[in-house]
């Protein structure tokens, strides 16, 4: 019998960069608004078509790897015990749930409440339409899972959404067929990062971050999707995710973009800032409004440090890396730090390439701290709806710059939030 | 290569105070992006970059070396950053004296394809190409996206990300030909989600 406490024992952490993984994987919870941003802009980048092709690749590496960790103890055995052990893990991560009818030669799936397209029908079903698949991670999941059920080698099967709830269908579906992929992945190991990052440090408040940081893994330990694969909590529909579809994601994208789309690189880091500020506005903001973080912290009075070392500390614990206060101007100047982040550290071990991925979620989540602790009236609870957001977003008078990173062989990233 | 498209490769790279794209043989200037505070003649540092990146790289042959790929070279007030590009050009970045050479090689690394994509276009994408009658004209195209879309502040990177056209363009609609615009009116329809629009007819 798999249980989602026996899958969860493959949980670790490198407490020192605040890091997380599972079997061996790197993992962060990241919210759907923030993941149905990141994969629109792949989709602008690509075309829908390609955009899914490339989200499905993306899912099949990294699920994957994790998949590969968590089998090689010999515990899942058969095609239906690993099987089994992989839809119970993708519906305690907030994934959905899905449903494998299937043998070494493909087959077919179903599902439900899957995080893409349920999270798209829940922000924008009822304002927009959608003309193509959303659950690109859920399908790369699937051929994942089904080669490592039946010891086939990645690429041998691969998997198409044919139906989706996000395109009005009552249930997603999924076909399984043989494949011939050829599929390079890099992937950040527990032992890799421990030899790459840089020594760890702490910034102001470090006391008080470190203390709030450590109630709120606490409470995220206990934290796992309902019966429908789902995790409502804070406001928003919560993944934990796999660092490396992001990764993956964006370091083909841009790749791809800087051959064929030399001119529109500079949207491409923007938006993937864009993404940064979409999250933490909504899943920082969203977790600081939450009456769980007031049982937990107190809810925000209104005081700006207040909200900085939330953000921060929620920064930690959602996996991104030990972020850091290194100075803060009221207003004026926020620098944050970290000795790697999981977007960085994914860069620094990536083969040499003049297409690596830009940061996105640290200097866009910077601008939104700074959004978040100034221009956001806590004390009366003011609503962070999308009509805030869009205001907040189109009159900021900061800018952002990144001025060091672990990827150009500095000892931090850092990034500088400041008056335009 | 023009220095527009230039411009809209590197004028976003924190500290760039200027750059130039210049032919390896002779040093003539491709392309030039300037500050405001820059005021020097761009014409005359590439014909000094095209001979140093020359110099450089038969120092380096003599030694056995081949060509120089990246050059740094440091001054008061100053760090310049060459790199070679294709085979017949090079790329001059001027930055700040206090940028870090490790975010210098980071960024111009990272701008490098841009600029030889530029480079490989048969001919300047500013085009005298004819608008189309009944189209709708750039601005009016671009303020109803703003009046619509549902991420105001983020629709116009997604049209430059969508359509491959630079910001650069896309902020001066009027300059848009005719493929252009049918570009940007499909992607436009494409981020509201609807088949016409309301200013189509």
């Amino acid at each position: 019998m798999t249980t989602v406490a026996n899958l969860f024992e493959s949980r670790s952490m490198m407490e020192s960069h605040q890091m997380d993984f599972l079997a061996e994987t790197q993992v962060v919870y990241h919210c759907h608004h923030f993941n149905l941003f990141f994969d629109q802009t792949i989709d602008d980048a690509l075309g829908p078509e390609r955009g899914t092709q490339l989200r499905t690749e993306a899912g099949h590496k990294s699920a994957f790897h994790l998949l590969r960790g968590l089998f090689r103890d010999g515990r899942y055995r058969t095609p239906s015990e690993r099987l089994d052990a992989a839809q119970t893990l993708l519906r305690a991560m907030g994934h959905g749930r899905i449903d494998s009818m299937t043998n070494r030669s493909g087959g077919n799936a179903t599902g439900d409440y899957l995080h893409y397209g349920f999270g798209w029908q829940e922000k924008y079903g009822s304002v927009a339409n959608r003309s193509h698949c959303a659950d690109g991670f859920a399908a790369g999941f699937l051929s994942a899972a089904n080669e490592l059920a039946y010891d086939l080698d990645i690429g041998s099967l691969a998997t198409s959404e044919s139906k989706c709830i996000a395109t009005g269908a009552p249930q997603c579906a999924f076909d399984v067929v043989p494949s011939r992929q050829r599929l390079q992945t890099s992937n950040v190991h527990p032992s890799t990062a421990e030899a790459t990052l840089p020594p760890s440090f702490d910034g102001e408040f470090a006391d008080r971050i470190g203390a709030i940081t450590n109630g709120l893994r606490g409470f995220l330990s206990g934290v796992q999707g309902d019966e429908r694969g789902v995790i409502d909590a804070f406001g928003v529909l919560v993944t934990l995710h796999l660092a490396d579809y992001y990764n993956h994601l964006a370091n083909d994208t841009l790749r791809i973009v800087a051959t064929e789309k030399p001119h529109a690189q500079e949207a491409f880091r923007a938006l993937l800032t864009e993404a940064g500020q979409v999250c933490s506005f909504h899943t920082f903001g969203g977790v600081l409004a939450s009456p769980e973080w007031d049982a937990m912290v107190g809810a925000p009075s209104g005081e700006a440090s207040e909200i900085l070392v939330g953000s921060l500390a929620l920064a930690r614990a959602f996996g991104f890396g030990r972020w850091s206060l290194e100075d803060w101007i009221p207003e004026k100047r926020l620098v944050i730090t970290s000795p790697g982040t999981y977007e960085s550290l994914f860069s620094r071990l990536a083969p040499m390439s003049p297409h690596r991925a830009p940061a996105g979620i640290f200097p866009g989540a910077a601008l939104g701290i700074m959004a978040l602790a100034h221009r956001v009236d806590w004390a009366n609870k003011q609503p962070l709806d999308q009509e805030l957001y869009r205001n907040l977003a189109m009159n900021s008078p900061w800018t952002v710059e990144e001025t060091h990173s672990i990827v150009a062989g500095d000892d931090r990233d850092r990034v500088v939030v400041s008056l335009r | 290569m023009n220095d527009e498209r230039l411009r809209a490769a590197v004028a976003t790279i924190p500290r760039l105070r200027a750059c130039a794209v210049v032919r390896t043989a002779g040093g003539g200037l491709r392309a030039a992006y300037q500050s405001p505070t820059e005021q020097w003649s761009a014409g005359d540092f590439a014909q000094l970059v095209g001979r140093m990146f020359g110099d450089a790289s038969g120092a380096l042959g003599l030694l056995g070396g081949g060509s120089a790929d990246q050059l740094l070279v440091e001054a008061r007030g100053r760090r310049v950053a060459l790199q070679a590009l294709d085979t017949e050009h090079v790329a001059a970045f001027v930055f700040d004296r206090d940028a870090k050479l490790g975010m210098i090689r980071h960024r111009v690394s990272g701008v490098r394809s841009a600029l030889e994509a530029s480079l490989a276009e048969p001919a300047p994408r500013v085009s005298n190409a004819p608008r189309a009658s009944n189209a709708p004209r750039g601005a009016d195209l671009l303020e109803y996206l703003e009046r619509n879309a549902a991420d105001t502040h983020a629709a116009l990177l997604r049209v430059s990300l969508q359509t491959g056209l630079p910001m650069t363009l896309l902020r001066t609609p009027e300059r848009l030909s005719a493929p252009e615009l049918e570009s940007v009116s499909a992607s436009v329809r494409q981020i509201l989600g609807v088949q016409t629009l309301g200013l189509d007819s």
